[in-house]
């Protein structure tokens, strides 16, 4: 932890625990005490994103605002603070992003696609607002037919194929309760091409190892109850390999610490039972030390511009390591605990 | 959002950017609502298309834009034009994406209007586009879309009847490692040619002989390992290229047990040079190698390597803090593993001073005052005696009624307390 630039006394916890009597003047802060997490700032902070409609950056995040308000809410939920968005506008702003087509894109007037698709249930799940949809044939219908005959879905009509749309398509059925066993055996089917030798997983059949996709897989398995296809040695060694000596974790070897991969990495290891396979102390202090104390947030990495993508995944990464204060997270699902408890779980028995 | 420094900006500063991007906020989403308004009216002309092109140049992320690109191109271009002049403009296409790709290389969004504009194009000239991939990767050389992209582009080629482009690719992963010995995306790349290298160019020298082309691609390994042994890059390949079922299996175990050893030696001795430029701290990858290269040579000759790997794993509790819970939990594997008798784990752990683990269930059970190990069902007293034992040592044990499972530090056994 770099000691601050100014000359403004920091109080350590320990200070301000043990009040006033104890009153020493910190010139710099000593780099064992602990930071601990601006809960406050933070819901501040996923506040205000909505009231910057002066901010050209507004309408330049249109095309994210339901993943957007999905990070928001969760992390929200995180901090035990749910109440601080209003649910009926959230619910009607969700439900102006449904389309004719059965999906939701992530604007109103915005195109389907599945990722702006799953951010809506997952929204609607949290608010027990799932019935607001008006034909959920529709819906399911809509995520069917994007999975191609390899077992593989494409985020839209045009074709893109990665595991990440193995999982939304499938977390989102899941959500609904219309998992069916032609998409579970394509999806398990697909999933297991993209395993590589050294344990990760790649977007495709053939493609590099990286983090994100090792949930995107590893998670899709878990949903499915299909575990028993993980080397979770294997994957549990790759995946503590991404630990760097700061603390943070990395997407590949040779790549940069960067705080989402603290939900990524560590969501993954915790689906195959590895949770402890890296420090915590490390990791949360790298967490801990890209919050924005100032105005709130979390970045990729400290002294890096916060985001709401980030402030998630920093608040969800401390929430796996027990971080005290925190609701629980879900590492299959990214949702609190007491929400995906709602969710029906595969395979179904009447 | 990615690699931006954050900045605190003051109120003052604030209102004068918004005062700054007002216009362009006002013409962005004026532009926004006609694109919009247009889309849903199914509006497919050269206005809507030209509009496309101002938004998308404006942010290329708006997935949707592109998406109604694609359908103008569909729906009028395709209908409207000649199939040269259609021809041009999706050449024309190519060059807009590539400005857009240079200023956002990770933007999902334009590498797959870039793909679907190569797979709709009536002329596709897939081996220009491998030499811009090349370029993208000159540029970035790990840059995880150039590479599935690049992935896709040569299926393609290859797809056009020119056969494998295998050998080309083995050349271009040798170039790119030379170039730099950390690109793991180089040699993942290289790992996913070599089985059909090895089973269908049996005709290149290079690939005649597997034990050959092992030996090569180690000593290959060997070199980048010396340049840098911390690169983690080297030796997730290395432990590919040793435990991959290729190689065990496409060599005789004569040969196999060999090249294991040989290599166990080489990184031993790269270990200790190790050791001597820090002194005596050795090299975590080279520990984490031995006991990989240990390992397989126990499954292979069926000889006890629970010593050499219990050895490594204590120096990698020490030396590599970080992953100090795996590797205990191998150690516990270790032991699993290789230990048939309870009796055998109560004798080496007595005997060994290092950080040891011990499983007992209920039906074996240890005499803390001889020492000596009893099958049966725990007596109340011995059950309390062993709880007792193992929180005396400050770790925990999982009491479900036929599983303890404890730590303990081997020196607590001169501890008079027990
Ligand atoms: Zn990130």
């Amino acid at each position: 932890m770099p000691a601050p630039k100014t000359q403004e006394p920091i109080l350590s916890p320990y200070y301000q625990l043990n009040g006033p009597s104890q009153q020493i003047k910190v010139k710099y802060q000593h780099p064992i005490l602990p930071m601990l997490l601006a809960k406050g700032k933070h819901i501040e902070y996923i506040k205000s994103l909505d009231t910057k409609t002066e901010d050209l950056t507004y309408y330049l995040t249109e095309h994210l605002r339901l993943n957007g308000t999905y990070w928001g809410l969760t992390a929200l939920c995180l901090l035990d603070a749910k109440d601080t968005f209003n649910k009926s506008d959230i619910v009607k702003f969700v439900m102006s992003c449904h389309n004719k087509d059965g999906g939701f894109g992530s604007f109103p007037g915005h195109d389907s696609h599945l990722l702006s698709t799953l951010s809506a249930l997952q929204i609607l799940l949290i608010y027990d607002s799932l019935e607001s949809i008006p034909c959920v044939d529709k819906l399911v219908q809509f995520i069917e037919c994007l999975q191609l005959p390899n077992g593989a879905f494409q985020g839209d009509r045009f074709g893109e194929i990665d595991t990440r749309f193995v999982y939304t398509a499938v977390q989102s059925l899941a959500i609904l309760g219309r998992l069916s066993m032609k998409v579970v055996q394509g999806a398990v089917e697909f999933i297991s091409k993209c395993k590589n030798f050294d344990g990760g997983y790649g977007s495709v059949p053939g493609a590099e190892s990286h983090s994100a996709q090792v949930f995107t897989c590893v998670g899709t398995l878990a949903i499915l109850n299909r575990l028993d296809l993980v080397d979770s040695e294997l994957t549990g060694w790759w995946l503590s390999e991404r630990q760097l000596p700061e603390g943070g974790l990395n997407g590949r070897a040779g790549k940069l610490p960067d705080v989402c991969y603290s939900w990524w990495v560590l969501s993954s290891l915790d689906i195959i039972g590895k949770l402890k396979w890296i420090d915590f102390a490390k990791l949360e202090s790298f967490i801990l030390e890209s919050q924005d104390l100032q105005n709130g947030g979390i970045s990729d990495r400290p002294d890096n511009m916060v985001d709401v993508f980030h402030t998630l995944f920093g608040i969800a990464g401390l929430s796996l390591m027990g971080y005290e204060g925190l609701v629980a997270v879900d590492p299959v699902y990214c949702l609190p605990c007491d929400v995906s408890a709602k969710i029906r779980k595969w395979p179904y028995t009447e | 959002m990615h690699g931006i420094k954050r900045t605190h900006l003051s109120e003052e500063a604030k209102r004068q950017r918004r005062e700054r991007e007002a216009s362009k906020l006002k013409q962005y989403r004026s532009l926004d609502s006609q694109l919009l308004d247009l889309k849903a009216s199914n509006q497919y002309d050269e206005q809507s298309f030209k509009l496309t092109t101002e938004i998308l140049t404006l942010n290329p992320e708006y997935y949707t834009m592109w998406n109604y690109r694609r359908d103008i191109f569909v729906n009028f271009h395709k209908v409207n034009l000649s199939d040269d002049q259609y021809c041009k403009l999706f050449d024309a296409e190519l060059g807009f994406i590539m400005l857009r790709l240079r200023e956002f290389p990770k933007v999902y969004w334009i590498w797959n209007h870039r793909l679907w504009i190569l797979e709709n194009h009536p002329n596709a000239n897939w081996k220009m586009e491998l030499g811009i991939v090349n370029k993208l990767l000159t540029l970035d050389s790990r840059n995880f879309h150039g590479w599935q992209y690049r992935r896709i582009v040569i299926a393609k080629i290859e797809g056009d009847a020119v056969g494998s482009l295998d050998l080309e690719e083995f050349a271009y992963t040798t170039e790119m490692i030379q170039k730099n010995f950390s690109n793991f995306s180089a040699w993942f790349h290289r790992s996913t040619l070599i089985p059909r290298l090895l089973s269908q160019r049996k005709d290149d020298p290079r690939f005649k002989d597997m034990f050959e082309f092992i030996s090569n691609e180690v000593m290959l390994l060997r070199n980048a390992m010396y340049t840098d042994p911390d690169d983690q890059s080297v030796w997730i390949y290395l432990r590919w290229l040793l435990t991959d079922d290729t190689f065990k299996t496409g060599i005789s175990q004569d040969q196999y047990v060999g090249l294991l050893k040989d290599e166990l030696r080489n990184v031993n001795e790269l270990n200790e040079l190790e050791a001597e430029d820090n002194g005596g701290v050795e090299n975590n990858w080279c520990l984490k190698t031995i006991i990989t290269i240990q390992t397989l040579i126990g499954e292979q000759t069926g000889s006890d390597v629970s010593a050499e790997v219990e050895i490594a794993l204590n120096k990698l509790i020490e030396a590599d803090p970080l992953r100090k819970n795996m590797y205990i939990d191998q150690l516990k594997h270790n032991w699993e593993r290789q230990v048939v008798s309870m009796s055998d784990i109560f004798r080496v752990s007595v005997t060994q001073q290092f950080f040891n683990l011990i499983r007992l269930t209920a039906f074996d059970l240890i005499d803390l005052d001889t020492g000596i190990i009893d099958s049966g069902t725990p007596n109340g007293n011995q059950r309390n005696r062993f709880v007792q034992f193992a929180s005396l040592f400050g770790s925990s044990t999982h009491g479900n009624s036929d599983t303890f499972v404890f730590m303990e530090v081997s020196s607590h056994f001169d501890d008079p307390n027990w």
